[in-house]
């Protein structure tokens, strides 16, 4: 008896009925899976903003304490010109008013442009952004009291906060001078003026 | 005689071919019954009718049962080893006793009670394979799914248990049409011998006598090998049928030796199953019902003969592989498709829900003031405001505590201050260490400050005489003043007037007029500031 080749023609309608199964199989699945990710994520998307609207609504006392406990410190702050827009020109006019009010020798002032500021320390800013603007003063003091006081002064009038970054201060050569109007110490400080805003600059006004 | 009928057969039909020397016979089932039998005479007109009738058939398994003369047995013992070593053994064997033939087999049949224990094996063979060849041409040219190809003699192994043959000594003996007189000798319910006798045409010769005749021939035969154990008699099981029955009864009578039992085809037949074995004293379907319980494992048919059955086999696995896969896939979409639609529901549910609370958070919302910002973003903008001047720094705290300790130190002139505030602490400068300077003590140190102040301090001494001694021990009281005021987080001489480490030089004259000599120094001051004032 000749041996012969198998032949697989038999298996023919089986595999492609086989194919048909396993591609109807396959399209179900994948039809059914599609529905039932597509129907998920839109329950997942209104169950999200039912529960966010749920939370604003129990959140709506809450609200209301903050305006009665914080809002005036606000716009108490916003006034002041720590929130908001930089008063730039109620700085320089305090510190005009404060040099001749301690009657300083000399006074020279120098403010850089608005940047943005990141304290070392760790503070949430939110949806805020935090700028600063280095003020730069050359004094001529009779005494080191008289820079003292000037600070002061400054942080009382002045619409706005500022911290003190450096200061130098060099006792001039020689003796010392009691004329009012004479320079017995020169200094140098560097004055970060600090502004809170929104973020993306947007506008905040009341 | 070609006896061939218009075939009815349904495919879920099992078929069995009955293949003797001089003709064969096409069993068809239906259900476990008998439905139809074709019979083929071993001739090129039988040949060419059974092909025909393969091609009147759909496709179906087909068993094929040999009951031919031209079957050997050999009883053989092989070592007792497994695998590739037995298969080996068995090979070597075949070669030796069956050349030239690929139908043969082994059954097993337990093993020897010597010490090697080796295993007792039942080779057989059908010596002349080219009885087989034009049926299994014929079944493979049809495509045929042949299941394998049995021995009849092995398979009647099975009816013993059926008819009760269960003694040590069995003599099976049945009719066949398609053969003729088989008898077959079974030793503890293993086959040992069988023998396939010509059977003169029914009617031609009186029937018991011709039987009781070949019954001697073969019982002398199995004297000659001592196959029958001597402590038992040999129970003789006769299957026929009718006047055959009675006309046997008449011949056998038993003896110490002999034991006669006579079965009637038709009890046997309905034993399996069967309604009926055809009223006919053969017991060729009794077998060939046997077969479709199950085959046996040991089967002449080589893998070219059982191609189609493999196919067969394949695509059915196949199609209940597609029809599985096809009823997964609809349940899990049925339960995904489900899953969708609760999920559907859900978020209809949970929009109606959210557009209900958004409407009372308006609602709620409209009876607050109007704010630039949200209340959160309210109460976050004043704590940051707060925070930042909680950290404010001025140079006022320590230029107040350097002129508390000045104070009481009119010979101590600042010449210049560099002052800057940090969030850490500053890295220790090397430089030379007075008795009182340093760290102040551990428990000023113990709360955080919120920031340091630190100030390098250039500073003389004036008058100073050129005792640098006393300058020295003014500096160090001076050092030691500044480290016990409250807030001092460290203090450190950066330069006396005159450097005294052995590592450096030092250069003057004691000639040097007084009013030149200068009694200069620095050092580096540092203090923490809490909450914007000095710390303590």
């Amino acid at each position: 008896m000749a041996r012969r080749k198998a032949d697989w023609s038999i298996l023919r309608g089986t595999l492609v009925g086989f194919a048909l199964c396993v591609v109807t199989a396959g399209a179900m699945l994948a039809s059914s899976l599609y529905f039932k990710q597509r129907m998920e994520l839109e329950y997942r998307g209104h169950h999200s903003r039912f529960r966010d609207a749920s939370q604003q609504y129990l959140a709506v006392d809450e609200e209301e304490r903050i305006i009665d406990e914080s809002y005036p410190d606000f716009v108490r702050l916003y006034r002041s010109g720590l929130i908001g827009r930089e008063r730039r020109l109620s700085w320089i006019e305090a510190l005009r008013n404060a040099g001749a009010a301690i009657r300083i020798p000399d006074l020279g002032y120098k403010l850089e442009p608005q940047r943005d500021w990141r304290p070392d320390l760790d503070l949430a800013l939110g949806s805020y952004e935090l700028k600063s603007s280095t003020m730069h003063l050359t004094l001529g003091l009779l005494h080191e009291g008289d820079l003292l006081a000037l600070l002061e002064r400054l942080e009382r009038d002045a619409q706005g906060q500022f911290t003190v970054r450096s200061c130098e201060i060099r006792a001039q050569d020689g003796a010392l001078t009691l004329d009012p109007q004479a320079v017995n110490i020169h200094a140098n400080c560097a004055l970060e003026w600090l502004t809170l805003g929104l973020r993306d600059d947007r506008e905040l006004t009341l | 005689m070609i006896s061939l009928l218009k075939s009815t057969f349904s495919e879920a039909a099992m078929r069995v071919l009955l293949v003797g020397g001089e003709r064969a016979i096409l069993y068809l089932f239906e259900e476990g019954q008998l439905a139809q039998a074709y019979i083929f005479t071993a001739d090129e007109i039988g040949f060419a009718a059974f092909r025909r009738a393969l091609g009147d058939l759909a496709p179906a398994p087909l068993c094929v049962l040999v009951d031919v003369v031209e079957e050997e047995y050999r009883q053989e013992t092989i070592p007792h080893v497994g695998g590739a070593d037995r298969r080996a053994v068995i090979e070597r064997k075949y070669a030796r006793l069956f050349r030239g033939t690929p139908y043969r087999t082994a059954l097993f049949q337990g093993r020897e009670t010597d010490e090697r224990r080796d295993d007792r094996l039942l080779l057989t063979a059908i010596t002349r394979p080219e009885l087989l060849t034009p049926w299994l041409e014929a079944l493979i040219e049809h495509k045929v799914p042949v299941v394998g190809i049995y021995s009849l003699p092995i398979l009647s192994q099975r009816l013993l248990k059926r008819i009760g043959a269960t003694a040590p000594n069995v003599l099976l003996i049945s009719l066949h049409k398609a053969s003729g007189l088989r008898q077959t000798f079974f030793r503890d319910g293993h086959i040992k011998i069988s023998r396939l006798a010509h059977m003169p045409r029914l009617g031609s010769v009186p029937f018991a006598a011709h039987l009781m005749g070949e019954l001697e021939k073969l019982r002398r035969y199995l004297n000659s090998l001592a196959f029958v154990a001597q402590d038992s008699p040999l129970n003789i099981y006769i299957l026929s049928h009718g006047e055959l029955l009675g006309e046997l009864e008449q011949h056998c009578q038993d003896s110490d030796d002999e034991k006669f039992f006579l079965v009637d085809v038709d009890d046997a037949a309905r034993s399996l199953g069967l309604k009926s074995a055809g009223d006919s004293h053969y017991a060729d379907v009794i077998f060939t019902r046997l077969l479709l319980d199950g085959p046996p494992p040991q089967s002449y048919a080589q893998a070219e003969e059982t191609q189609f059955y493999a196919l067969h086999r394949m695509r059915i696995g196949l199609s209940i592989a597609g029809l599985v896969l096809l009823l997964a896939s609809a349940g899990w979409s049925g339960f995904n498709f489900i899953e969708g639609v609760i999920f559907k529901e859900q978020a209809l549910d949970a929009e109606q829900k959210a557009a209900f609370y958004r409407e009372r958070f308006e609602m709620a919302r409209s009876k607050l003031p109007a704010t630039p910002v949200e209340p959160r973003a309210i109460e976050s903008a004043v704590d940051i405001i707060e925070t930042l001047h909680r950290h404010r720094s001025t140079p006022a705290p320590l230029l107040a505590l350097l002129s508390q300790v000045l104070d009481a130190r009119p010979a101590i002139r600042l010449q210049q201050i560099s002052w800057r505030s940090s969030m850490s602490p500053p890295e220790a400068v090397s430089g030379q260490q007075p008795p009182g300077s340093g760290l102040a003590p551990q428990g000023e140190r113990a709360a955080a400050p919120l920031h340091y102040q630190i100030a390098e301090l250039d500073a003389r001494l004036t008058p100073f005489d050129g005792d640098y001694r006393r300058a020295i021990e003014a500096i160090d009281d001076f050092t030691a003043a500044l480290v016990a005021r409250p807030g001092v987080t460290a203090v450190e001489v950066l330069q006396y007037p005159l450097d005294v480490r052995s590592s450096a030089s030092v250069s003057g004259s004691t000639s040097e007029l007084r009013d030149r000599l200068n009694a200069t120094f620095k050092l580096k001051l540092t203090v923490g500031v809490r909450d914007g004032s000095q710390e303590g």
